[in-house]
């Protein structure tokens, strides 16, 4: 066994208590939440991790891959659902762990904090307090989630009242927010400014002083926002008040290009390639061969722009006999490849040079691109499961 | 499916020919030794005992088809070191033509895993036959 993602480890008890749950029945609204649960927790080890390293702008290989959580078991009585976290071998440090462990501490104690009515833990932030909005909705007045650590076997209960206890003074709050898109809307007189991101527009203003370059390559934005059309990806970070979930205003601080950092290629040579392939008429493919239509190719550069940010290397693209397009690239024995199919879909695979080993998955079309990103980010993670033949 | 006998002669030669924009900088794509849906798991090839690789290049564009080069394996490398079988199929139009049975294989990983083997046993090789005009396209 090389190094890799080796052994999953029981992390949290998430114990769902009410009739709804008796004999271990687990409706399946319940899984949407332990997902906004995984995430926060994501969110909580991320901020942790970039604060004690300052000096990184991204987090290292395998952090998002060892905090994705698992359901391992649903145990009968009230359902019991344990959650695991993969964890690596001893081939490979586990960069996660303090970070993912502390995040679920902290919010262990501000849920049981919230419940007692006490103050809050300094370390949870205020924007992850709006963020247990998307925790326990589904919870009934006589109903409650029992968390506990596998760890410390630290308890806290989660029901409506904790929920809205954590929630309500976080309605409005401001935080850093940053956005990766491409400017679609550009106005000097008002300092404003809108972004086509891969969840969709985002709106904002920017502070004057910002470098006069950069306000130049805003301004070059085409209408439209497409990358087809020679715009380039941005990432923007600022301050952005939000109510509730929802942004309100956005203030933009500071605005770099995103590109490959490694690779041979940049993203404006990638989008020309992708141009040249839109252009392919059917049959170009020894008399087979379906052309790639130009929503396809946008989504295809969106999930590229994505990756740029998250500190891909640049891949080889091609097109595909039925439509879609591929992205390839090897590093450190292993091959990569992920291909949006015509549908929307995305296909995506790692194959260890030398070996037979391989790991692939598909995405569905309903994902956003920013999404399929996400899950592309954390899924080719040239680690390897014990499972993997 | 029953196929026909495997080939045995581990030194011949099998030919595909190289779509021009399946080849990005120096790369080329595992596509290349990868069957499209509609070829239900048989990868297309010419068999080198029966025609050379300038040949195979010239019939194909004779079609008014495309090739930016021919790329070979050996049957060696298919059945020893791919674990596959190749089949003579000759058609009325291809006397040459033979295939690179995938279609026992149990899913698409695998057959995309047996691809990256084949293209790196080709581009180790070097194109077999490249015409002097070919452009590299980017």
């Amino acid at each position: 066994v090389g190094e890799g993602v080796a052994v999953a480890a029981s992390f949290i008890e998430a114990r769902f208590v009410g009739e709804r749950f008796a004999g271990g029945k687990l409706p399946l609204s319940v899984v949407g939440e332990l997902e906004a649960l995984n995430k926060l927790l994501f969110e909580l080890a991320r901020e942790r991790y970039l604060s004690d390293h300052p000096d990184r702008k991204r987090l290292p290989r395998g952090f998002r891959a060892t905090t994705a959580l698992q359901i391992s078991a649903v145990a009968n009585g009230s359902a019991i659902v344990t959650l695991e976290r993969p964890t690596v071998d001893s081939g490979a440090s586990d960069v996660t762990a303090d970070h993912f462990e502390k995040a679920s501490e902290v919010l262990l104690r501000a849920i049981s904090a919230a419940g007692s009515e006490l103050d809050l833990p300094s370390e949870f932030p205020t924007w992850a307090r709006a963020r247990c909005n998307m925790i326990g909705r589904s919870l009934a007045p006589d109903e409650h989630l029992l968390l506990t650590s596998t760890r410390s076997r630290f308890q806290a209960r989660y029901d409506r009242k904790v929920r809205k206890a954590l929630v309500g003074e976080a309605n409005e709050f401001e935080d850093d927010f940053s956005v990766v898109g491409s400017v679609h809307a550009f106005d000097a007189d008002a300092l404003s400014f809108g972004v086509t991101s891969a969840d969709g527009p985002v709106n904002g203003n920017y502070v004057p002083q910002l470098d006069e370059d950069l306000r130049t390559a805003l301004a070059a934005g085409k209408p439209g926002g497409r990358y087809l059309d020679g715009n380039a990806p941005f990432h923007i970070s600022g301050t952005a008040r939000f109510k509730r979930s929802s942004m309100v205003t956005f203030r933009a601080e500071s605005i770099e290009r995103v590109d490959f950092e490694q690779g041979v290629v940049s993203f404006g040579e990638i989008v020309k390639r992708v141009v040249q392939i839109t252009a392919l008429d059917a049959g170009w493919l020894h008399g087979e061969g379906e052309p790639v239509t130009s929503e396809i190719a946008e989504r295809f550069l969106t999930v590229v722009a994505q990756l740029a940010y998250r500190g891909r290397p640049s891949p080889s693209v091609f097109p595909t006999a039925e439509g879609g397009l591929r992205a390839e690239w090897s590093g450190d024995g292993t091959e990569y490849l992920w291909e949006l199919e015509a549908s929307g879909a995305c296909y995506y695979l790692q194959g260890q040079a030398g070996t037979s080993k391989f790991v692939e998955g598909s995405l569905g079309s309903e994902l956003s691109a920013a999404d399929v990103a996400e899950q592309l980010d954390m899924r080719l993670t040239g680690l390897w499961d014990d499972s993997v033949a | 499916v029953s196929h026909s006998d495997p080939l045995t002669n581990g030194d011949e030669e099998l030919f595909r020919q190289l779509v021009p924009t399946w080849r990005h900088e120096d790369k080329i794509t595992s596509q290349l030794f990868l069957p499209t849906r509609k070829d239900e798991g048989l990868l297309s090839i010419d068999r080198g005992s029966k025609v050379g690789p300038k040949q195979a290049f010239d019939d194909h564009t004779a079609l008014g088809l495309q090739s930016a080069g021919v790329f070979a394996v050996t049957v060696d490398e298919v059945a020893n070191q791919a674990g596959l079988t190749a089949h003579d199929d000759p058609l009325p139009e291809k006397p040459h033509h033979g295939f690179i049975a995938m279609d026992e294989l149990p899913t698409r990983g695998a057959r995309e895993k047996k691809a990256q083997l084949l293209r790196d046993f080709a581009v180790q090789r070097g194109a077999r036959y490249e015409p002097p005009s070919a452009l590299r396209p980017n």
